[in-house]
């Protein structure tokens, strides 16, 4: 047995350098077949049924696919009017994906990857969704985001929904940073799609419902108003009410802002939690009664909700008297954090002058 | 006589079990070590896996204690990494040389009074840097000497993000070694820390803080050590990892998340093995509270460390390194058998107590042992000789196998002559490498009581000038 593994490994060093010029090989044979073709429908303007049987046959072969795929990323990048192959041949990839929704996790992963590469000319989007809707059964990590990956890039709403159903109802964890910034690679209009998303989210598992506010928060502040009412709500998990805050420290909406105001009031103050990321968030509501409520907050007895709010005043401007009036609370802890936060931002501006003189 | 007799026989069938079952457990890491990293290799090469421009945060702690020679170098690559947000913390721990000034000097670093929430025991800091120039967040702590468990602790009292990563200041992470890193959390939830691959600097040729090359160096030391640490980065770690299982993840390189570091009470500053104690004492917290978690090892997480180049500082590190697994093993006795720790508490815990902590103790009285038989003409020598080479030779063909398995982590070539050198000397670190380690190892309890905390020094010449 040893000797099997140790021979398979020495001759897995061994090919090294023959499968990389094998799959350079595969590579620009797969090349020049394309540009055979693309020649061939400028030409005819119509699909060969060789190339047809090639694509229904050779790609079936994983070794094949993959080389096919990255001779078309190749000629999608060197030859702009490629995209009428495409667009005649990708109608061909729905057989495939039939093909390999049957075969082993790790190459139906990479098919789903390979679909979401050709989304712009893939014309039968419903039923590439719904095949790939099926690859979820039986699936791992990465067939599920390679799923995701095409369904956004297919910009097929419903099927997203009903991706992230499945993936719920399951219990399957899928990473909130993967999700939101999937989300953003959605092709059609985001805003719809966090409409529609709102409406299903809080049937899902907390998890999910961050990874939708946080796409929100990048893609626009329209949805300010059922956010800031689903905020206030006290069923909703401390974890998306931190999503949600986050959300209006980049969208400004007043009631918000009384609300995050709030947080940091006396009685809040030293509880953390909550009011760590509201001083953070109060950047974006610049005015006195913000300032007072931040003057209050580097009181806290919370370190990081001191860190956070000192941090905040010093960004939205700091003068001498706000400087005494901590000094006279004689509270070491303030006065500690706020030397730091006025010193090292001056520190930074004087190298800054210096440069911009010397330079 | 006849007491004597059955006495060694007694001991030829322990040693014969203790043997058959090493070379097994070996055998075993070596085949899921090769199965798992092929299989890595495919899913990279056809696209199954979770890239992510931004992954999360992460604050790099940086422990240095007389580092003057490669600190520079270790935090120019730091400062290189393929990885979009994160903060590099470099904690000096009252170096005697001029470890911070030459941090300090070279990125024009200010003196900061910045406050530090003290969750975890440490010492007092001295004074706080923080560099205005460089595109990652760079900060300096002088503090006073605490031992490098204290150090770890100063770095996580004063790092910003969710994770952080731990690395000595000898060491170089490869440009995607966090990305590779951070991976599995991404995929699993309920990953708490992961183990990095830690690699033999000497063996690495750098340019431009790039990895240009790797080449097995003449030092037949560093060799026998290269040889040492793929068996145990490609084989046993990967086995460990399948049933959740690895009790150490080297303080070379390893991530970690910080809530559950410091639900812990963070690095013990008592110890000589901190690193193996905080993962141990993560399994025991996890499992007495049952708390869902994950301990991985992701060896595509390359670091490359410098390892000892004289028998002089490779005496003084396995010293080290044998008296902090003592204290660790002794520690957490409870766990040895108990049904709360599952495979950890059997498999895990019994493989470091004999085939780590008592293997010297073991194999020394062995020699002896066989000498003795030998003497008194009780030792069947063919048989003792045939039996001798075909252990050594099936580990030497282990040693070999997992060499060869790094071509799976890495797309740097393998040499044919650095497969002929290992080719030749797997049987001499088999046998007389490992058997001085044993000596070495047997010497780490004189004097323990007065050095129990006690780390040394090596001589250190710096990952470029190697």
């Amino acid at each position: 047995m040893c000797l099997s593994l140790l021979l398979f490994n020495g001759a897995y060093v061994l090919s090294l350098s023959s499968r990389k010029k094998s799959r350079e090989k595969n590579k620009a044979l797969m090349y020049k077949i394309i540009l055979e073709e693309y020649e061939n429908i400028k030409l005819n303007n119509k699909a060969s049924a060789k190339h047809v049987k090639f694509i229904l046959q050779k790609l079936k072969k994983i070794k094949n696919l993959l080389a096919y795929y990255e001779a078309s990323v190749l000629l999608m990048h060197q030859k702009e009017d490629i995209a009428r192959y495409f667009d005649i041949y990708t109608k061909y990839f729905s057989n495939l994906a039939l093909f390999y929704e049957n075969r082993q996790v790790m190459e139906k992963a990479f098919f789903a990857y390979f679909l979401a590469s050709f989304h712009d000319h893939i014309h039968e989007k419903n039923r590439i969704s719904e095949i790939m809707l099926r690859y979820l059964d039986n699936s791992n990590i990465y067939v599920r985001e390679n799923v995701l990956l095409c369904l956004y890039s297919l910009g097929n709403a419903e099927a997203i929904i009903q991706a992230l159903t499945i993936l719920n109802d399951n219990g399957w964890y899928h990473d909130k940073r993967l999700l939101s910034d999937g989300l953003l690679q959605f092709n059609g209009d985001k805003i719809i799609l966090i409409n529609q998303l709102w409406e299903k989210m809080f049937l899902w598992d907390e998890n999910f419902q961050i990874a939708i506010i946080q796409a929100a928060q990048r893609i626009s502040g329209n949805f300010v108003e059922q956010f800031y009412n689903k905020m206030i709500d006290d069923d909703i998990s401390v974890e998306t009410k931190f999503a949600f805050i986050r959300y209006f420290q980049t969208w400004y909406y007043p009631e918000a802002g009384e609300y995050l105001r709030s947080l940091l009031s006396e009685e809040n103050r030293d509880k953390g939690g909550l009011s760590i990321v509201a001083a953070s968030a109060l950047i974006n509501y610049p005015d006195e009664k913000t300032h007072e409520v931040l003057l209050n907050a580097v009181l806290s007895k919370n370190f990081f909700v001191r860190y956070n709010a000192a941090k905040t005043l010093v960004h939205m401007g700091f003068d001498e008297n706000d400087k005494l009036s901590i000094i006279n609370t004689k509270d070491k802890y303030a006065i500690e954090v706020i030397k730091y936060m006025t010193e090292y931002k001056e520190e930074i501006e004087d190298i800054a002058r210096i440069k911009g003189v010397t330079a | 006589m006849e007491t004597i007799g059955l006495f060694l026989k007694i001991i030829a069938i322990f040693f014969l079990l203790y043997l058959l079952l090493y070379i097994t457990f070996l055998l075993l890491s070596v085949i899921v070590g090769a199965i798992n990293l092929y299989d890595k290799e495919k899913k990279r090469e056809i696209k199954n896996e979770l890239k992510h421009e931004y992954y999360f945060p992460i604050s790099i702690i940086v422990p240095a204690y007389n580092e003057e020679v490669t600190i520079l170098d270790s935090i120019k690559s730091l400062l290189n990494l393929d990885y979009k947000l994160y903060e590099i913390i470099v904690v000096d721990d009252g170096s005697k040389d001029n470890t911070s000034q030459k941090l300090i000097d070279h990125y024009n670093m200010i003196k900061v009074d910045r406050p530090i929430r003290k969750v975890l025991k440490c010492q007092e800091e001295l004074g706080i840097y923080e560099a205005p120039d460089t595109n990652v967040s760079l900060t300096l702590i002088k503090k006073k000497n605490g031992g490098k468990g204290d150090v770890l602790n100063m770095g996580i009292n004063a790092s910003k993000y969710p994770y952080f990563v731990c690395i000595d200041a000898d060491s170089v992470l490869q440009k995607d070694s966090l990305e590779r890193i951070a991976q599995p959390v991404i995929e699993n939830e309920n990953v708490v820390a992961v183990g990095g691959y830690i690699r033999i600097a000497q063996s690495m040729k750098m340019k431009d803080g790039e990895i240009e090359n790797c080449i097995l160096p003449a030092n037949l030391i560093v060799l026998m050590q290269i040889m040492e640490y793929d068996r145990s980065f490609l084989a046993s770690r990967i086995l460990m990892n399948e049933y959740n299982g690895n009790l150490i993840i080297s303080g070379a390189f390893g991530l970690f998340k910080k809530e559950t570091v410091i639900a812990v009470g963070g690095y013990d500053c008592d110890t000589l093995g901190e690193d193996m104690e905080l993962v141990v004492k993560l399994h025991d917290f996890c499992c007495k509270h049952k708390i869902k978690y994950q301990i991985s090892y992701e060896p595509s997480a390359v670091c490359w460390s410098e390892a000892p180049s004289t028998l002089k500082d490779l005496k003084t590190q396995r010293v080290r390194w044998h008296r902090g697994l003592f204290q660790c093993m002794h520690k957490y006795r409870e766990m040895f058998l108990n049904p709360l720790y599952g495979l950890i508490g059997s498999i895990s815990y019994l493989y470091y107590l004999i085939y780590e902590l008592l293997s010297p103790v073991i194999e020394i009285f062995g020699l002896f042992a066989t000498i003795l038989a030998g003497s008194i003409g009780l030792l069947n020598i063919p048989f003792m000789i045939r039996f001798y080479l075909i252990y050594a030779l099936f580990g030497a063909l282990l040693t070999i196998t997992s060499f060869l398995q790094r071509v799976y982590t890495q797309n740097l070539r393998i040499y044919k002559r650095d497969i002929l050198k290992v080719t030749l000397l797997c049987l001499v670190e088999n046998s007389l490498f490992r058997l001085y380690l044993d000596f070495i190892r047997m010497t780490a309890f004189i004097g323990y009581k007065k050095k129990r905390t006690d780390w040394g020094e090596l001589e250190r010449k710096g990952i470029e000038n190697n």
